[in-house]
């Protein structure tokens, strides 16, 4: 059963974003107040505020991504203090990225890094503007970063997705690395593989299509369009390696949608690794990398309104999904079938869920964390 | 880019904005005191407009954008043919082709000529034979030509401006690269996006516009008829070309012709081939039998100069190689001015690849010391990271002191790193290439030349797309190949060609009474973006 543990009334008007950092206690919200604020993730310190970031974007912030430390959270670097970063991505078409300074020196560097957790999430740690990217024509709905913090995405109402590379220990200058113009409509939503460098945006043209980084020249391309929704996809998640379901030969991808549903999709990763030099394969497949991507299954319907954010679980493989009508839907598979696990009616009451995540408590215990109409953000225990 | 362009859709790969700002201007003054109106649509689907006050009713007539307007525009509703090309399109082509009072003339673009060798797999001495045999026969233009002289011409003028800006430049201390503004595509998108660039764009005009204004001032001469009865197509690679064509001469928006009237891409050739092959067919029997040279003289305007050369290639990029060139003829300018200084067995040129194979330098070193360099830079991607660059410049001025903006996180984290490099070494997660010296600097260069398309102009968004049992960048190979098989005549080995042409070109202005500008330079002009609101909505579509 699903169980508020916390409401947050963080801002005035709508909160459309929340994200959690992959390895320290802290949360990043967005809103369309222009503000974002970061919280501490620990239930015992009752999730104090630590930061509010404000004065820099002229309109709502919609999305909000925190870049994982140096390495990628599987393989994160030895003995190395990973100061945490974070992107916001707003209406006013930049995005913002913001850092906090070094502890103070006159602490042990071995000491600082024992207690990172708590040194880290300090309220007293100053967090600053590092850097402003422009580029967008108009409104951006979303961004994200890759498993190893050198890759940002983010998309727009101008249809395009833009990918910006840095250097994930300086976050020193951002340069674009793509621009992709596949998609016919407004896209509402960018997410990238846990994993490995792929890209899913999800559009108001009803599909989903994935991105990949050519073998030859580097040069990012579309490389499968995921049709079968008939309203606008507003969100699309892949599942992570750990995941205790997963199946090391399959991606997987669960989108949601105007048209009520939550899909999963799959692709075989074989034919990606095949060996792909044969001289019979004429040209225009050597080159053309593109994937097989096929609809797996429609998840059992709980939702009667448009469901607008979903997250898939890396510690339990539990799917979340919420929407407009304000309910919480956990999804459970069980020997290969989803079952809903559990229903919570008026998540934020008569408001519409904007996001969905889930996230780690400092206590290592796993939670959902919901952003709403109503400007609060809601933390909800899970069993 | 994407590989999914359609042979329809009419984007250029820098696509516009989504709002149109066309000021709603009212039908006329009078009735603009009319009250209270309510606007009907009548059985017929027509507007009509009924004023509330005495129930009178009126007709309205549709909105029109025209080409001109577009480029008065912040942006446009994404590629509304009918709206945006209508004066361009090959059936409006077709339809002025009945006016029998008019001359029609035709330059067509190397670019062009290669794509559609390679469309029809034919030679370019093939395809340039049944070009002439279509356009002058079938269609009964009176005259052909290619764009190679327009193209030498702005050539030699860009290298003389980048060898100006670059002797005052070092004169004041100012370093700043000098722009390209050959690109269309390019120029509308710094006039709406990004102004600040403006300042850094060379005035000098493309081929299409130098040949354009030639054709018709040597047309008109030679059957003594006014400039205004010739019509001037124009086959280029782009559809932003049609733009170009559009934009009024500086101080002259009166003027009552513009230099190229029409411009049609090869796509759209081949569509107009298909729709109409009963009458027009490209693989029709030759009606001449002469030699392709014979033919290049016969079709050209009688005072054209090196009509000889009239279709001829240059070295360098196949978007007309003014990177290449400009470092061809600095070298040239440097062994005349100082012949003792400058021997030309000490002079070599190196290329440094960028990030990604659209940006690449060229260095003209003389005893391995850099003396110029230009670059040339294609795609939207590599554009993006320029401006940016050129928003923020940092660069140290030589002789003072380094002023430079940086993040100052970044600065302590390179302390910090550089102290813990000694202990450990923080291995790198990312592919980014250490800064050497092979590193490209757009801000320390001479001179951009922007393309919008990947891959520059034989890539352009009006070129023939790949078939589907090529891939694109095999197809693109194919294209490029073909175009090297024009016949070169090079500027940089034929030093009496830029003097003759550079005499001819002062003579034409003289006896012809153009200034200079007016042949060789174009204006740039900061377009306002929307503010209102409704405007903007009123123009999105979603």
């Amino acid at each position: 059963m699903v169980e508020l543990l916390k409401s947050i009334k963080a801002h005035t008007d709508k909160a459309w974003s929340v994200s959690a950092h992959p390895t320290l206690p802290l949360l990043a919200t967005a809103s369309t107040d222009k503000t974002s604020k970061i919280y501490k993730l620990s239930k015992v310190q009752n999730f104090p505020l630590i930061s509010k970031l404000e004065d820099t974007h002229k309109r709502s912030i919609r999305a909000v991504s925190f870049k994982p430390p140096l390495g990628g959270v599987d393989a994160p670097v030895e003995n190395y203090l990973d100061l945490p970063a974070l992107a916001s991505g707003s209406f006013d078409s930049t995005i913002s990225i913001w850092g906090i300074d070094e502890p103070e020196n006159e602490v042990d560097d071995d000491e600082i890094l024992a207690n990172q957790s708590e040194i880290l999430t300090n309220p007293n740690n100053e967090w600053n503007l590092m850097a402003i990217i422009e580029g967008h024509e108009n409104e951006i709905k979303s961004i994200d970063w890759n498993w190893s913090g050198n890759l940002l995405a983010s998309c727009s109402r101008d249809k395009t997705v833009w990918i910006w590379e840095t250097d994930p220990e300086t976050l020193e200058e951002f340069e674009c690395i793509s621009v992709l113009n596949d998609h016919q409509h407004d896209i509402k939503n960018v997410t990238w593989h846990p994993n490995q460098n792929l890209l899913a945006s999800s559009s108001y043209d009803d599909t989903i299509r994935i991105y990949k980084q050519d073998i030859d020249d580097d040069d990012w391309s579309c490389v499968g369009v995921l049709n079968g929704h008939n309203g606008t996809v507003w969100c699309s998640k892949f599942e992570n390696k750990h995941n205790p379901n997963a199946d090391p030969k399959k991606i997987r991808l669960v989108s949601v949608s105007d048209d009520l549903t939550v899909r999963l999709w799959s692709s075989i990763t074989e034919v990606v690794d095949k060996h792909i030099d044969d001289d019979y394969i004429p040209s225009s497949i050597k080159h053309n990398s593109e994937m097989i991507w096929e609809q797996e299954t429609i998840l059992p319907e709980a939702h009667k309104y448009p469901i607008y954010a979903v997250d898939w679980s890396a510690k339990t493989g539990k799917i979340v999904s919420v929407g407009s009508d304000s309910k919480i839907v956990v999804y459970k598979e069980v020997e290969g079938k989803w079952i809903i696990e559990s229903v919570k009616d008026q998540g934020h009451g008569v408001h519409e869920i904007n996001s969905v995540i889930w996230a780690t408590l400092d206590d290592k215990t796993e939670v959902i964390v919901t952003a709403g109409d109503d400007g609060n953000i809601n933390i909800w225990s899970t069993d | 880019m994407s590989a999914i362009l359609s042979q329809d859709d009419l984007n250029d790969f820098i696509s516009p904005s989504v709002a149109c700002i066309k000021p709603i201007v009212p039908a006329s003054q009078d009735e603009s005191n009319i009250g209270e109106v309510e606007i009907q649509i009548d059985k017929n689907g027509n507007p009509l407009e009924i004023s509330k006050i005495d129930q009178k009713v009126k007709q309205l007539s549709p909105a029109q954008i025209s080409l001109s307007d577009c480029l008065a525009c912040s942006g446009c509703i994404t590629s509304a043919e009918e709206v945006l090309v209508a004066q361009h399109s090959y059936e409006q082509l077709l339809n002025s082709l009945q006016d029998r009072e008019k001359v029609f003339v035709v330059s067509i673009s190397h670019q062009s000529r290669a794509s559609l060798a390679a469309a029809y797999s034919l030679s370019i001495e093939q395809i340039d034979k049944l070009l002439i045999n279509l356009f002058i026969h079938q269609l009964k233009f009176s005259y052909i030509i290619g764009t190679s002289l327009g193209r030498k011409l702005s050539l030699i003028e860009e290298a003389k401006n980048i060898i100006n800006s670059k002797k005052e430049s070092s004169e004041n201390n100012t370093g700043a690269p000098l722009l390209s503004s050959i690109c269309p595509g390019w120029v509308l998108y710094a006039e709406k996006t990004h102004p600040h660039v403006l300042s850094y764009l060379s005035t000098v005009k493309s081929p299409q516009q130098i040949t354009g204004n030639i054709l018709k001032t040597l047309v008109s001469q030679e059957l003594g008829i006014p400039k205004k009865n010739i019509y001037h197509l124009s086959i280029m690679p782009c559809f932003d070309k049609k733009l170009e064509s559009a934009r009024p001469e500086k101080g002259q928006e009166q003027e009552s012709y513009n230099d190229v009237d029409c411009v049609l891409t090869p796509k759209e050739l081949v569509t107009l081939l298909e729709q109409h092959q009963d009458e027009y067919q490209l693989m029709a029997p030759l009606q001449e039998h002469d030699t392709l040279k014979n033919l290049y003289r016969k079709y050209a305007p009688n005072d054209w100069p090196l009509v000889e050369y009239s279709w001829s290639n240059d070295s360098g990029s196949t978007s007309g190689g003014y990177g290449w060139n400009y470092l061809k003829l600095y070298q040239q300018h440097l062994i005349l001015k100082d012949p003792v200084q400058y021997q030309i067995e000490n002079f070599k040129i190196k290329i440094v690849n960028g990030k990604n194979s659209d940006i690449y330098e060229m260095r003209l070193n003389y005893q391995d010391k850099l003396i110029a360099s230009s670059i040339v830079l294609n795609g939207f991607r590599n554009i993006q990271n320029l401006v940016r660059k050129l928003k923020n410049p940092v660069k140290s001025t030589s002789g003072g002191t380094t002023t430079k903006r940086i993040n100052p996180l970044v600065a302590k984290r390179r302390a910090r790193l550089q102290k813990s490099n000694s202990a450990s070494p923080v291995p790198t997660s990312t592919g980014l290439e250490e800064a050497t010296a092979e590193e490209i600097d757009v801000l320390k260069a001479d001179y951009i030349e922007i393309m919008a398309c990947p891959n520059g102009c034989i890539n352009g968004g009006g070129q023939i797309t790949n078939p589907s049992e090529i891939s694109e960048k095999d197809w693109i190979s194919e294209v490029i190949l073909k175009y090297s098989e024009i016949e070169m005549v090079d500027l940089a080995n034929n030093l009496n060609i830029v003097n003759d042409l550079q005499g001819w070109e002062q003579q034409y202005c003289e006896s012809f009474d153009i200034g200079q500008e007016r042949l060789i330079n174009t204006w740039f002009k900061q377009v306002e973006k929307p503010t209102d609101q409704a405007t903007m909505l009123l123009g999105a579509k979603w």
